[in-house]
């Protein structure tokens, strides 16, 4: 059983395809779900880690592999967030043993992203890339900790995501590793296009520019402080 | 001491940020960037001093000064100072003052963290932040489309560059069990003759992450597009970051010693960059694009030589390369606004060649250039490796630069018999008079360069050898590329004979040759359709998926 709702929270295909039907049917919970979600796994992680055989750890790369073509046409920041979670998170099951590990180091990010998105949301009524944009002139204290959460999310050194996917990386040969390796190119691409068109371009003159205050700048800024630290120890 | 390096440029980035004034923050700035020049000079000189060794904080956070490192420091240090020091005037009153200062300290210490790392993945670390701080640099003017979107380009690129250095150093580290630089040499050297094959694969994939970086075909095309960037980012991406690819090179030397394949691939992609980025360059009407090629093309030498074994020469090069370029770049400005202010092209001898098709009239009878063209550069070429007490024809590397030497120096002497001049034999002797220079220093200080890098003598021998080709292939290859030489001078001679500097038979396959220089040989449609390709498929992937859930 509680592998079964493994299969749900750390989503591989046809699974995933139930999380996703659920994901839009949630709501106002939908704006919260990758956090939500992320923690319900982790919970059920933290019972005990699972075993993982063959099959299931083909079905994680193909899943991981059909998300991540799928984020490359996503346009709403915070359903990026929710792609991003599927194509990244079913890779936690090619080692199960450290499934713990590789999930929070993923979720620190995540969930500091939709937090974030969550406050340009409340500004312009939609989280849609094309709502916004000129955002780094007007609002630096988000931009800055809106990329800094996307870099931590995308694994790049030296954030702890990368050391977690990494981990994952080595385990396997030559062929995976590649795959795996092209799939992160493609999530970078997937995630500095989108946002760049929000941070970077011309300010709209019909926007109220309003910048994170500090009750929510400072907690997401060490929260982000670990996930960069960490790994240096 | 050697932690520190990159350390420094953290702290003034840190601290610039929280600076209101900009004179402040240029000060404080330009004092981090003197420091850590120092301290990287003092480096250089223990380096040099046989005090070469490796400190650690954590297994991590470990750092290694050796010959490479202190030297690459050192050049990396030296360029960033006077890109700090011309960018105080030059982003005055710009906006985001603090922001560029702190990002271009942040870039300096990503690279400086690469050229120092000991542990296998902080040199990813710095290698990947490099990368990702350029992006925030080249989009500095974030107005501006184009410096958005080329931008992203870029990321693109240095991600799949990347994504192959990772490769490479997860196969090195998981074949022989060590994630420390010292370790994995040390291994290397003990079993590498049972491991040929994964260093084969790593040697190939370390290849392939310098090719990204250093900008060679087909992953070029971000440099010469990223001009919308400031100009100090440009002579800094220009004169340092690009050279990362020749570093990266040298610092896995010892893979080369037992892997050949990386080295062949280098060879050929460094011609093909080399050749294609000079050809481009020429038909650039923009003068930063221009230069860009011209980095492109001077990489692509600078790998080339890496593929024939002269690491050393290919550090001397990018260092040569880097100072010239950097001066050139900040230059870049000053003939724009200079050409700006004077609408009218002075008509000289070029433009009379180039615009009027107006051949100048010699002074001299055409075989004396001829002679000297041949024989004065071949001269020298030998002369100067004599000197050097480099045996220029022991191995086919050496061969090739002799060869390369004397074709460049060649087609510079060239020139001024095909543009004439108001008194050609005295700008015939200002031409060999540097040229001698150029080549007595290129010979001289590349040898010095090998000794100071490669003490281990045996190493850099087993890298010459292993860069080598079949005899014959080799010969043959030597003939075609004179042959191309010679046709070319013939037919300047021709064209001169008949008074037209474009023959007619061949004017109609000159002109689509140049059609597709001035397309870039359409290397941004195809980036653009894969692009294209990419998302179709993405959006296919979707619209299934979706029609799955609904």
């Amino acid at each position: 059983m509680r592998k079964l709702l493994l299969l749900f929270t750390v989503p591989v295909l046809p699974f995933s395809l139930a999380t996703e039907y659920l994901y839009a049917r949630t709501g106002v919970l939908k704006d919260l779900f990758v956090p939500v979600l992320g923690l319900l796994a982790l919970f059920l992680v933290s019972l005990g880690a699972p075993e993982a055989g063959g099959l299931l750890k083909f079905l994680a790369v193909v899943t991981s592999l059909v998300y991540t073509l799928r984020l490359l046409v996503v346009e709403e920041l915070l359903g990026w967030v929710f792609m991003y979670y599927l194509s990244v998170a079913p890779l936690a099951w090619l080692k199960p043993e450290q499934m713990l590990m590789y999930l929070v180091a993923f979720l620190f990010p995540l969930s500091a992203l939709t937090f974030l998105l969550l406050h340009l949301k409340r500004l312009a009524g939609t989280a849609h890339a094309r709502a916004v944009s000129g955002t780094a002139e007007y609002m630096p204290v988000w931009s800055f900790l809106t990329f800094t959460a996307l870099i931590a999310s995308l694994a790049v050194a030296p954030a702890y995501t990368f050391f977690a996917l990494y981990n994952v990386v080595a385990s396997y040969g030559l062929p995976l590793a590649l795959l795996i390796l092209l799939e992160w190119v493609l999530w970078n691409w997937s995630g500095f296009k989108l946002f760049s068109a929000v941070l970077f371009g011309r300010p709209r003159e019909d926007f109220r520019y309003e910048d994170v205050g500090s009750e929510l700048a400072f907690p997401i800024f060490f929260l982000l402080l670990v996930v960069f630290i960490l790994p240096l120890f | 001491m050697v932690g520190l390096l990159p350390l420094l440029p953290i702290i003034s980035a840190v601290t610039v940020v929280f600076l209101k004034e900009e004179k402040r923050v240029r000060r404080v700035s330009n004092a981090f960037a003197l420091a850590t020049f120092l301290l990287s000079l003092y480096l250089l000189l223990t380096a040099l001093a046989g005090g070469e060794g490796v400190y650690a904080f954590t297994a991590f956070l470990s750092f290694r000064l050796d010959a490479l490192s202190a030297l690459m420091s050192a050049i990396v240090s030296f360029i960033s100072l006077v890109v700090h020091f011309y960018a105080g005037r030059y982003m005055q009153d710009e906006p985001g003052y603090a922001r560029f200062y702190a990002l271009l300290d942040l870039t300096v210490s990503a690279i400086l963290l690469t050229v120092t790392a000991e542990h296998l993945l902080l040199l990813f670390t710095g290698w990947s932040l490099t990368g990702t701080f350029l992006y925030f640099l080249l989009t500095h003017n974030y107005g501006r489309r184009p410096a958005v979107r080329y931008g992203l380009w870029t990321l693109v690129i240095q991600r799949l560059g990347d994504a192959f250095l990772l490769v490479a150093l997860l196969l090195l580290a998981e074949g022989f069990g060590s994630y420390e630089l010292t370790g994995l040499f040390e291994r290397i050297e003990q079993e590498g003759e049972q491991k040929r094959l994964l260093l084969e694969l790593a040697g190939t994939f370390v290849v392939l992450s310098a090719f990204a970086k250093s900008a060679q075909v087909p992953f070029h095309l971000w440099l010469p597009y990223t001009m919308e960037g400031p100009t100090p980012v440009s002579a800094l991406m220009h004169a340092g970051i690009v050279n990362a690819g020749g570093f990266i090179v040298n610092r896995f030397a010892p893979v080369y010693a037992f892997a050949e394949v990386g080295l062949h691939l280098a060879f050929l992609v460094g011609l093909v960059t080399a050749v294609l980025g000079a050809l481009l360059m020429l038909v650039q009407p923009d003068v930063k694009k221009a230069l860009g090629y011209s980095t492109v093309g001077q990489m692509g030498y600078m790998m080339m030589e890496a593929g024939l074994g002269a690491f050393a020469l290919a550090v001397y090069h990018l260092f040569a390369h880097g100072v010239f370029k950097a001066t050139l770049f900040m230059s870049s400005g000053t003939v724009i606004h200079e050409a700006r202010k004077d609408p009218n092209i002075p008509e000289d001898e070029i433009y009379k060649f180039f615009v009027e098709r107006e051949l100048p009239p010699l002074k001299l009878p055409w075989y004396f250039f001829a002679l000297i063209t041949v024989l004065v550069p071949f001269g020298l070429v030998v002369f100067a490796h004599l000197a050097a007490g480099v045996d220029a024809f022991k191995y086919q590397g050496a061969v090739v630069l002799l060869f390369f030497g004397w074709i460049t120096g060649a087609q510079t002497v060239f020139s001024i018999y095909r543009y004439g001049a108001k008194s050609p034999v005295k700008t015939l002797l200002f031409v060999l008079a540097s040229f001698t220079v150029v080549i007595l220093g290129y010979v001289f200080i590349g040898h010095s360069f090998e000794r100071f890098l490669y003490p281990d003598q045996e190493l850099i021998k087993r890298i010459y050898l292993n860069a080598e080709i079949d005899p014959l292939i080799f010969e043959l290859q030597i003939l075609l590329l004179t042959a191309v030489a010679v046709a070319g001078w013939f037919y300047v001679y021709y064209a001169y004979e008949s008074k037209e500097v474009i023959i007619e038979k061949l004017r109609e396959r000159y002109a689509l040759l140049y059609r597709l220089l001035a397309r870039e040989l359409y290397f941004k449609e195809f980036y653009e359709k894969v692009g294209e390709l990419l998302t179709t498929l993405g959006r296919r992937t979707d619209e299934l998926f979706r029609g799955l859930v609904r």
